[in-house]
């Protein structure tokens, strides 16, 4: 396992893809900070756009960041598959449990990691050049959506894993959120409007309604609780079905 | 007997089709084992299989005499369909990354790839390769870890005549110096038999036969084609001229499977019989016609 670990280990130093995606991602932060302080500026009224805490708040999706992990997740995990290499994995007698979680747990640290940086640079920015501003608990509310990158990751990781195809995998990543966070809104509003006095929310099941909540100025403790749940569970859901697909998967 | 692959009844199904029916594989330590047969035939599956890149639907693989296959995989080193390389590195960075899966010295990489004729690529990608190119990278990473089974899957395919030699040539010295076993598949039945000690052939899934090469050449030996008006009295002049030999008649031809001092002595004393030999000659049935007749094509 050792061997795998170092295997993936300079897989992953030597990914362009990653680096590149990284430099997009602080590019776009630069971009919006940009936007916000001019936006700003242009404000009468004194109200604060650009602050440090919500602009750090707002790092992942500030940068476009699950868009850039699908296309990350699905470019490492697909690329022994689409170069055949993965034959010379299970070749030599590593099993399919093994390189599964072993591609799962790269993937994951290189999730977080890229996440951090995303926070960091947000958070350098907000605080060299954006007005000072409350937004309650930021270390929790960071680390909230820390957890909630687990669970997208899941769901991206899971999908490569089960397709084993970049082309198909970057485009199920990349669209399906987006679709699923607007089928659950639809649903919402034909629930809402076919039956009277309901509070039932769709969009509650998916992350968009977590980071909604997580950005506001006062987080309940409850929102904090049904993010780690939701994380883990799309996660643990995803995952473990991915391994099941996955093992039956010839090459 | 030291065999390093076994199978026994080796099956594998694709919905209704059955790409490998019921094979049992016997190949010892030391041999160069040809697996040969048309394309579909079902020699890649089978490989698929004893790699474990494929499942089998049922059946048993022995590797080194051991069921526990994952572990005794690491003595394989491989080749099957397509080299599965990294093409947006160079040859350098494929062998480092398997030498670091494989726990090989980095050392060895250099050795390896001077040993296949890459020695010199440089910072080429491999997507930038040739074909050929391509084939020698893939093999010289199936020797990484120095493996004491080398399985290959149709190793000369997109290879020029060169190139070819010197796969067969490789073959023949990682056998004879380092004692590798080795399981190669093709369907060009001349390439293969230059090199292989044992033939499995294979034709719809089913291992039809497993001959040794001396068996081969045995039952493909040469022989005195004698074209005669009168086998059976053909037989019995050559009989009674030389008693040891083995004689087979045909209509119209007699077969001496023996090889002859004296040549001219025999023709000689046919005519003086009285027999009209229309043909004389040495003749000695191909390969193929053996292989064919067991595909039944």
């Amino acid at each position: 396992m050792g061997k795998l670990f170092l295997f993936e280990t300079r897989k992953l130093i030597k990914q362009k893809s990653i680096y590149i995606c990284l430099a997009i991602a602080v590019a776009l932060i630069i971009l919006t900070a940009l936007v916000f302080a001019m936006s700003e500026k242009l404000i009468e009224g004194g109200e604060i756009i650009f602050g440090t805490a919500s602009f750090t708040k707002g790092a992942l999706t500030n940068s476009s960041f699950f868009l850039l992990l699908g296309v990350i997740v699905s470019l490492f995990c697909c690329d022994d598959y689409s170069n055949g290499t993965i034959k010379n994995i299970y070749a030599k007698g590593f099993s399919h449990t093994q390189v599964y979680f072993t591609k799962y747990l790269f993937s994951l640290i290189l999730s977080l990691v890229l996440a951090a940086v995303c926070i960091l640079v947000s958070y350098i920015i907000g605080a060299a050049f954006a007005r000072r501003d409350d937004c309650g608990n930021l270390g929790a509310v960071m680390v909230c959506e820390l957890v909630t990158v687990i669970g997208y990751h899941g769901i991206f990781f899971a999908v490569s894993m089960m397709l084993c195809k970049v082309g198909g995998s970057l485009a199920i990543n990349i669209i399906a959120p987006i679709i699923f966070g607007i089928v659950l809104s639809l649903l919402t509003v034909l629930l809402q409007t076919s039956v009277e006095n309901t509070k039932i929310d769709f969009g509650y099941i998916w992350f968009d309604s977590v980071y909604n909540e997580l950005g506001s100025a006062t987080v309940k403790a409850k929102e904090y609780v049904r993010a780690v749940l939701m994380s883990l569970i799309y996660a643990g859901g995803f995952v473990t079905l991915g391994y099941f697909i996955n093992r039956r998967k010839e090459v | 007997m030291d065999y390093v692959i076994k199978t026994e009844s080796l099956t594998k199904k694709f919905g209704n089709k059955i790409a490998v029916n019921s094979v049992n594989l016997n190949i010892l330590r030391g041999e160069i084992y040809g697996f040969i047969g048309k394309n579909g035939a079902g020699k890649t599956t089978t490989m698929k299989m004893l790699l474990g890149t494929s499942m089998p639907t049922s059946g048993k693989i022995e590797l080194f005499g051991s069921g526990e296959l994952n572990k005794q995989r690491a003595k394989i080193g491989s080749l099957i369909e397509a080299p599965g390389l990294y093409k947006s590195c160079t040859a350098y960075e494929n062998m480092k990354r398997f030498s670091i899966l494989f726990g090989v010295k980095e050392e060895k990489i250099k050795e390896l790839l001077e040993f296949v004729g890459l020695g010199n690529v440089g910072n080429k990608k491999v997507k930038a390769f040739s074909l050929g190119m391509k084939q020698r990278l893939g093999i010289a990473v199936a020797l990484l870890g120095e493996p004491e089974l080398l399985v290959l899957d149709e190793p000369i395919n997109g290879l020029d005549p060169a190139g070819i030699k010197e796969i067969r040539d490789l073959i023949l010295q990682l056998n004879k110096e380092k004692q590798i076993t080795v399981l190669v598949s093709s369907h060009l039945l001349d390439e293969l038999s230059k090199v292989v000690t044992k033939y499995g052939i294979i034709n719809q899934g089913y291992l039809v036969e497993e001959i040794t090469a001396e068996e081969l050449n045995h039952r493909c030996r040469k022989y005195l084609s004698i074209g005669v008006d009168d086998a059976q009295k053909a037989v019995t002049v050559i009989q009674k001229f030389l008693p040891n030999v083995t004689v087979e008649a045909e209509e119209g031809l007699v077969k001496v499977f023996s090889e002859l001092e004296d040549r001219a002595a025999l023709l000689s004393k046919l005519v003086k019989s009285g027999l009209n030999v229309s043909d004389y000659f040495y003749k000695q049935d191909g390969f193929e016609d053996y292989f064919i007749k067991r595909l039944g094509v």
